[in-house]
């Protein structure tokens, strides 16, 4: 699977992939990427590669010429666009469509970041407007692409799209949530999510936006406390959330193959009850399932 | 009350005030601070002042040259060292002792020192516990009295709450009333451990009966994050709590006189939180005088 990073020089690549990687050390000095960088991921025990296609204008050319073979076999790109730097957004936009008019009929599948939008910009008129554009004109460039909000310091932001995009890539995606919303629907549940141990969304299924929030609120705060105590050998069990329209629970789930959690917002105990009676199923489905995740 | 923040240039002064503030978009390119600049900040109603003192050197010069004036109205000081730079460290060291000598009676007790830029993917290298355990010897060749150091990253927020939680703790007049109030609370609910949290998840005072309580503890600040987070949806989050090998951890809301506070209780009592609930009300009351006049 061939993964690329890409996006105009300074738009923030390098420190997307080293903040979810945790290497913030390397934060402070970060010099332009020079050519393509390859880097290994993990995501359910598989590895993918990830190129940082550096995004300086002579080897944005170098990509895109025609003998180049650095764009073969990219499934899925990642493209970030610098929304603090309003200036280029044509500039940034041209290498979008330069790019994509590379592929001929297979396209890759397009994740769109809107990059350092650090949370104090959240709000911010000009900013969400100059989002709104963009979006609008990346549309009319190619349909289907997924678009994120992003910033280092918002690091589920980064996990958010990280995921959702390597998911794109899954042949077990639709199977899993299709079960989890059979789950959900039989629990009468708001929300599903299944995490792993990094913060990575493997599968989330929920009802509405508030659900959304909930789980999007409650994930990496959860997970943070679980693996601080149990790293300690402190056993954490069951994090248990009463909210004003339900309850949210979150535990580790402990007959699989991989070390999964799973979130889940309800509107009563019961509904939570009838869920837990249910774990044993989701792990025999997902195991059965995750085995094949990337098989097509 | 006044805060000072001191430290050579390019030791992390802005960037950890700018990460306090979560105002996340400056932390990066922060420019060399110049000069004396002022803030205001509030805890718990109470009006603190932040002063940094710009680390270039003509403006340490400037700053020694009338050392009562600059810095003879600080009730604490936090002083950094950048553990990136440890070519720096007795030049850091010159320039506290130097100012320490101007002022003579300045109680080592309320000097913090922050070995910054600990970032949570070097904290535990080697040369990194080496630099930080030069920066130990270096202070205390000035002063052997100076005891709190603390490790700071911009990339691990809760290190530079603690860090700051720590002064406010150090300058809170009523600190040990308070901490004497959380320690018969907890042994009226039969509680291992309590922690009481400002709206902004500093903690104002803890009581702990032993270190794996302090580790629970401080683990669980970090629900504050999803608690707040929900509350923004106005989704009236409740009562959080996780389970720990015979225990568990939970974390409460409440109001009071000087707004909204979090406590965190760690038991291994079952009676814990059925004791917890009724005398809570009555708790948060007792303490109201105390945080009204916490910094008088």
């Amino acid at each position: 699977m061939k993964i690329a990073i890409m996006g105009l020089d300074a738009s923030g690549k390098t420190s997307f992939l080293s903040t979810l990687q945790k290497k913030y050390s390397v934060l402070w000095n970060l010099k332009p990427t020079k050519g393509v960088e390859r880097d290994i991921f993990t995501f359910l025990d598989k590895n993918i590669s990830l190129w940082d296609f550096g995004g300086q204008a002579k080897y944005r050319r170098k990509y895109l010429t025609e003998s180049s073979r650095d764009l073969d076999d990219v499934q899925l790109i990642f493209y970030l666009i610098d929304i603090t730097d309003p200036q280029r957004m044509d500039e940034s936009l041209e290498y979008l469509k330069d790019i994509l008019s590379r592929f001929e009929s297979n396209l890759p599948h397009l994740v769109v970041s809107f990059h350092k939008y650090d949370p104090d910009l959240r709000g911010n008129p000009q900013i969400q407007e100059l989002i709104h554009q963009m979006k609008d004109r990346i549309s009319n460039i190619i349909p289907n692409a997924l678009y994120f909000n992003t910033s280092i310091f918002d690091e589920k932001s980064l996990w958010r799209s990280f995921s959702q995009g390597i998911r794109k890539l899954s042949s077990g995606d639709e199977l899993l949530f299709s079960y989890l919303a059979e789950v959900a629907s039989n629990t009468n549940a708001q929300g599903i999510s299944i995490l792993d141990i990094g913060g990575m969304s493997i599968c989330s299924y929920v009802l509405d936006e508030d659900a959304d929030w909930v789980i999007e609120s409650c994930a990496h705060s959860f997970l943070d406390v679980w693996k601080s105590i149990n790293i300690r050998g402190m056993n954490p069990g069951i994090i248990d959330f009463d909210i004003a329209k339900g309850t949210t629970f979150f535990t580790l789930l402990t007959n699989l193959s991989f070390k999964l959690f799973v979130l889940g917002y309800f509107r009563n105990k019961n509904d939570q009850l009838s869920f837990l009676d249910q774990i044993p199923e989701l792990e025999a489905k997902m195991n059965a399932i995750i085995d094949t995740f990337f098989i097509a | 009350m006044k805060i000072g923040f001191i430290g050579l240039d390019n030791s992390g002064k802005s960037a950890f005030l700018a990460g306090l503030r979560e105002e996340y978009s400056i932390v990066l390119d922060t420019l060399s601070t110049k000069g004396i600049v002022q803030e205001k900040i509030n805890i718990l109603g109470h009006e603190i002042e932040i002063i940094e003192y710009g680390g270039k050197k003509a403006d340490r010069k400037a700053y020694l040259s009338d050392i009562t004036t600059n810095f003879g109205k600080l009730d604490l000081i936090f002083f950094f060292f950048a553990v990136n730079t440890p070519d720096r460290i007795e030049e850091g060291a010159e320039y506290l002792e130097n100012i320490l000598e101007g002022l003579q009676s300045f109680p080592a007790s309320k000097i913090i020192v922050c070995c910054h830029f600990t970032d949570p993917d070097i904290k535990e290298q080697p040369s990194i516990r080496e630099v930080i355990a030069q920066v130990e010897v270096a202070v205390h060749k000035i002063n052997n009295d100076i005891v709190t150091f603390e490790e700071t990253s911009i990339f691990d927020s809760k290190s530079l709450h603690r860090a700051f939680a720590r002064g406010i703790q150090k300058i809170a007049t009523k600190e040990d009333l308070l901490y004497e109030q959380l320690e018969n609370f907890a042994k009226t609910t039969s509680a291992a451990g309590v922690i009481l949290l400002d709206n902004n998840a500093l903690t104002m005072a803890s009581y702990v009966s032993d270190e794996d309580s302090d580790y629970v503890l401080e683990s669980c600040i970090s629900f504050v994050e999803a608690w707040k987070s929900l509350s923004i949806r106005q989704m009236l989050p409740g009562r959080l709590s996780i389970k720990i090998l015979k225990g568990q951890a939970s974390l409460y809301p409440v109001n009071s006189s000087t707004g909204p506070l979090f406590l965190i209780v760690y038991s291994t009592n079952v009676e814990t939180s059925e004791e917890v609930s009724t005398q809570l009300a009555s708790f948060v009351e007792s303490i109201q005088d105390l945080l009204a006049a916490f910094f008088d």
